[in-house]
């Protein structure tokens, strides 16, 4: 089943990573996909932090 | 960025309350939680939250990283993916985040396992007589006397270093510690006393955990509302009743609605309390009180005056 925008807006910050080329809407550092920023973390050894906007 | 799917969003992990609009989470690579920021209260969504807060949080987070502490793992271990509760095969449309709660709930009340308590959900520290700084998270600005918290031994001053052993740094930390803590019972808690170690227990009494929940959307539909409506008597027309100046009493006006009728209420009905408790206050505050204190579905008796006649009426709260 496909789900539409659940109103979670995810976005992950691994500290001192770069962004990936050409990622459409990403701000500078911040990650809108969690399995990258999840992997980035585990290969760089750094923390995440994750932060979820919800509409109301 | 915001994500155009959350499927794959583990909510066992990110375990948070979803009645809000911002919260952050502070993890190791392998997903152990160090710590959480956030939350609000009844007063509004940034009443508990600062920019240098934040920063207090996410430097005591990347401490945690550095001296290599595990962090929470997730409670429990196996993730749980919102699109995979049974409820949720029939939701139609967008899912904001408090649905996510109101399908959980749906789920258990279908499976016969919810509770009525579990919907006094994260109460606050000042449940248990804490109140944090905002600047730093852990720092007790204030003890109320006789809490659960002065019982333990707490102080202005004092830092609080765990709860329920989780990790407080944050406003967001202490109130998900107390939010899994128990009902009733007693919980560690652990704080520096200048600069000196000290762990006790808060104990618990029954009704800790009730907090204000009007302001949450997951409960919308669990806040009972009473179809009455009237103007509040006058000091004269209070003491011809033999009512105490400040004493609620207003005056059920026309049309009376089709639920208060069918409670029994007449136009001109004299509306003096619920449950015979003595309450100082007007008509809209007799509203709020209800919403505050009652779940939908209760019984109660209304206490009228009717005719000069007292009367007690058996409701059930819609």
């Amino acid at each position: 089943m496909k789900w539409c925008m659940l109103g979670f807006g995810l976005l992950v910050l691994v500290p001192g990573s770069v962004q990936p080329q050409g990622k459409k809407g990403a701000r500078k550092n911040w990650h809108g996909d969690y399995i990258v920023a999840r992997a980035l973390a585990k290969k760089t050894g750094k923390p995440m932090m994750v932060v979820f906007r919800c509409e109301p | 960025m915001r994500l155009l799917r959350i499927t794959g969003v583990d909510l066992h992990l990110f375990d948070f309350d979803h009645d809000l609009t911002w919260m952050a989470f502070f993890l190791s690579p392998d997903e152990k939680v160090y710590g959480r920021y956030g939350g609000r209260d009844a007063a509004g969504p940034d009443t508990r939250n600062t920019v240098a807060g934040l920063k207090f949080a996410m430097q005591a987070a990347l401490q945690a990283h550095k001296r290599g502490e595990r962090g929470q793992p997730r409670e429990p271990a196996e993730p749980l993916f919102i699109e995979r509760v049974p409820r949720a095969l029939n939701f139609r449309g967008c899912i904001h985040c408090h649905q996510t709660k109101e399908i959980r709930r749906d789920d258990l009340i279908a499976a016969g396992k919810w509770k009525r308590e579990e919907v006094w959900v994260y109460p606050l520290p000042e449940n248990v007589g804490l109140t944090l700084d905002k600047d730093k998270g852990n720092l007790v600005r204030t003890v109320q006397p006789a809490s659960a918290a002065d019982r333990a031994g707490l102080k202005s001053g004092d830092v609080v270093q765990s709860i329920n052993r989780y990790s407080v740094n944050s406003f967001a930390d202490a109130q998900y510690a107390l939010h899994k803590s128990p009902i009733k019972g007693e919980v560690p808690v652990s704080w520096l006393h200048e600069g000196k170690p000290v762990t006790a227990n808060l104990k618990l009494a029954d009704g800790w955990r009730k907090t204000n929940l009007t302001w949450r959307p997951s409960l919308l539909d669990m806040l009972p509302s009473l179809t009455l409506f009237g103007p509040d008597l006058s000091a004269k027309e209070k003491k011809d009743l033999g009512l105490a100046d400040k004493q609620l009493a207003f005056r059920q006006e026309r049309p009376v609605h089709s639920e208060a009728r069918a409670m029994g209420v007449e136009e001109n009905d004299i509306i003096i309390g619920i449950d015979n408790q003595r309450l100082e206050m007007n008509m809209r505050e007799f509203l709020g009180h209800v919403r505050r204190n009652y779940l939908v579905g209760d019984r109660a008796t209304l206490n009228i005056i009717r005719n000069g006649k007292r009367l007690e009426l058996p409701i059930k709260l819609k």
